[in-house]
């Protein structure tokens, strides 16, 4: 699963985050299964961080941005987490990623 | 113990069906009762992919030399987080309609009163999303169902109690407790396994059930599981049993034998054969098929 670098990102329509025994859960109404056969994804605190700035206007650049004023990690580990995570989040259609214009690259 | 054929097994019951002019078979007969049953058996022979059976946790506070479903282990966290997100995915699916909520075993539910709560509050919190509301209601032994606990059963919302009788050898303070409940909820029904060893006290109680207005007598046969077989065998070694969709102790008629005298003195509850044919169609896939085929394929309920 690759996305364009120029991508904004933002939740799939029928996915809903809800807290589980203190965990918080993306339910995907779309029903895809993991290879573990589960039906839910699991968020940590980073990624939550993350999926709340999926608002449909930032870029993967912006995100990177947002998350490195948050967190002290350094540039290329959390550029290849937030790639690891956003590819995951698209396997599974719990997020849309959409072109802004003509890709520069493939991520 | 004695292995029967089912041949043998299924023409013992319909000859006792014959002789209860006043049963009623539905369910392409796999249901057989006389009165009315519970709302919450229509899930047993409809299909509804919404339906949902709340496994409480593994503890009990009976200890039954029949018992099928102890649970070996409590739920694991990864388990009831997807237990949950079931409940709020399934929500957000066009014409969410679950039939019936249940909450049974495994151990005692009512140990477990707080994961109760967390269950009814999540689907307090998806009702909006509801076409219709769901009967709810729980299974108990009873033994912790004083006037407290019914009390916050009735508000959380649970239409039915079912009592199991048996786990508690038909104790007085259960049914003490059962009567209250019969005074707060839409309808108890008592579900306890056609054991013959529990035959004289349970026809010692069902004027009782009768007197403290018991809606329905769910008679389910026992279910020979690995865990269990050797402990039946030790105490009933003349017992015979066969060979369904599960494997089942013959109860000797003792169904039927409740149903007759349930009649016989015009008392006000239904009986159900909870037998190896609900069984079949329960667990099975028949209950899936021909489903617009309505008349004669499904129970009617009260």
């Amino acid at each position: 699963m690759t996305f364009a670098l120029n991508s904004i990102f933002q939740p799939a329509l029928n996915v809903y985050l809800h807290t589980i025994e203190g965990e918080t859960i993306l339910v995907s109404v779309a029903g895809n299964v993991d290879h573990n056969g589960n039906e839910v994804f699991k968020l940590n605190g980073t990624g939550r961080t993350v999926w709340d700035l999926l608002d449909g206007k930032r870029d993967l650049q912006e995100l990177m941005r947002e998350i490195s004023n948050l967190f002290d990690a350094p540039e290329p580990v959390i550029r290849n987490d937030m790639e690891l995570f956003l590819k995951e989040l698209l396997q599974r259609r719990m997020i849309a990623a959409t072109p802004l214009s003509r890709p520069e690259r493939d991520v | 113990m004695k292995l029967i054929s089912i041949q043998e097994a299924y023409s013992r019951k319909f000859a006792r069906q014959k002789r209860i002019p006043t049963l009623e078979l539905h369910a392409s007969g796999h249901c057989a009762h006389i009165g009315r049953i519970s709302p919450g058996c229509r899930g047993c022979f409809e299909p509804d992919p919404f339906r949902r059976n709340i496994l409480c946790g593994a503890r009990c506070n009976a200890s039954c030399s029949y018992c099928t479903e102890r649970l070996v282990a409590e739920p694991d966290k990864d388990w009831v987080i997807r237990s949950k997100a079931t409940i709020y995915k399934d929500s957000y699916m066009a014409d969410y309609a679950p039939s019936s909520v249940s909450f049974s075993g495994g151990g005692e539910p009512l140990l477990y009163l707080g994961i109760i709560e967390e269950y009814m509050a999540i689907f307090r919190e998806v009702e909006p999303r509801m076409k219709a509301k769901p009967w709810y209601f729980l299974y108990t032994n009873g033994i912790l169902a004083d006037n407290a606990v019914l009390d916050r059963l009735k508000e959380l919302g649970f239409d039915e109690i079912r009592f199991h009788l048996g786990a508690s050898n038909f104790s007085r303070q259960v049914i003490r407790n059962m009567a209250a409940a019969a005074r707060h909820f839409k309808a108890v029904t008592v579900e306890t396994p056609a054991w013959p060893p529990h035959r004289d006290k349970l026809f010692d109680t069902l004027p009782i059930l009768n007197d403290v207005g018991v809606k329905h007598l769910n008679l389910g046969e026992i279910e020979l599981k690995t865990h269990n077989l050797e402990k039946i065998a030790a105490l009933l070694p003349e017992a015979e049993i066969y060979q369904c969709r599960e494997a089942h102790l013959d109860d000797g008629g003792l169904v039927y034998d409740v149903m007759e005298e349930a009649a016989a003195k015009n008392y006000s509850y239904s009986v159900l054969d909870c037998n190896c044919f609900v069984k079949n169609m329960q667990r099975g896939s028949a209950k899936n098929v021909c489903r617009e085929i309505k008349t004669g394929l499904y129970a009617s309920y009260s």
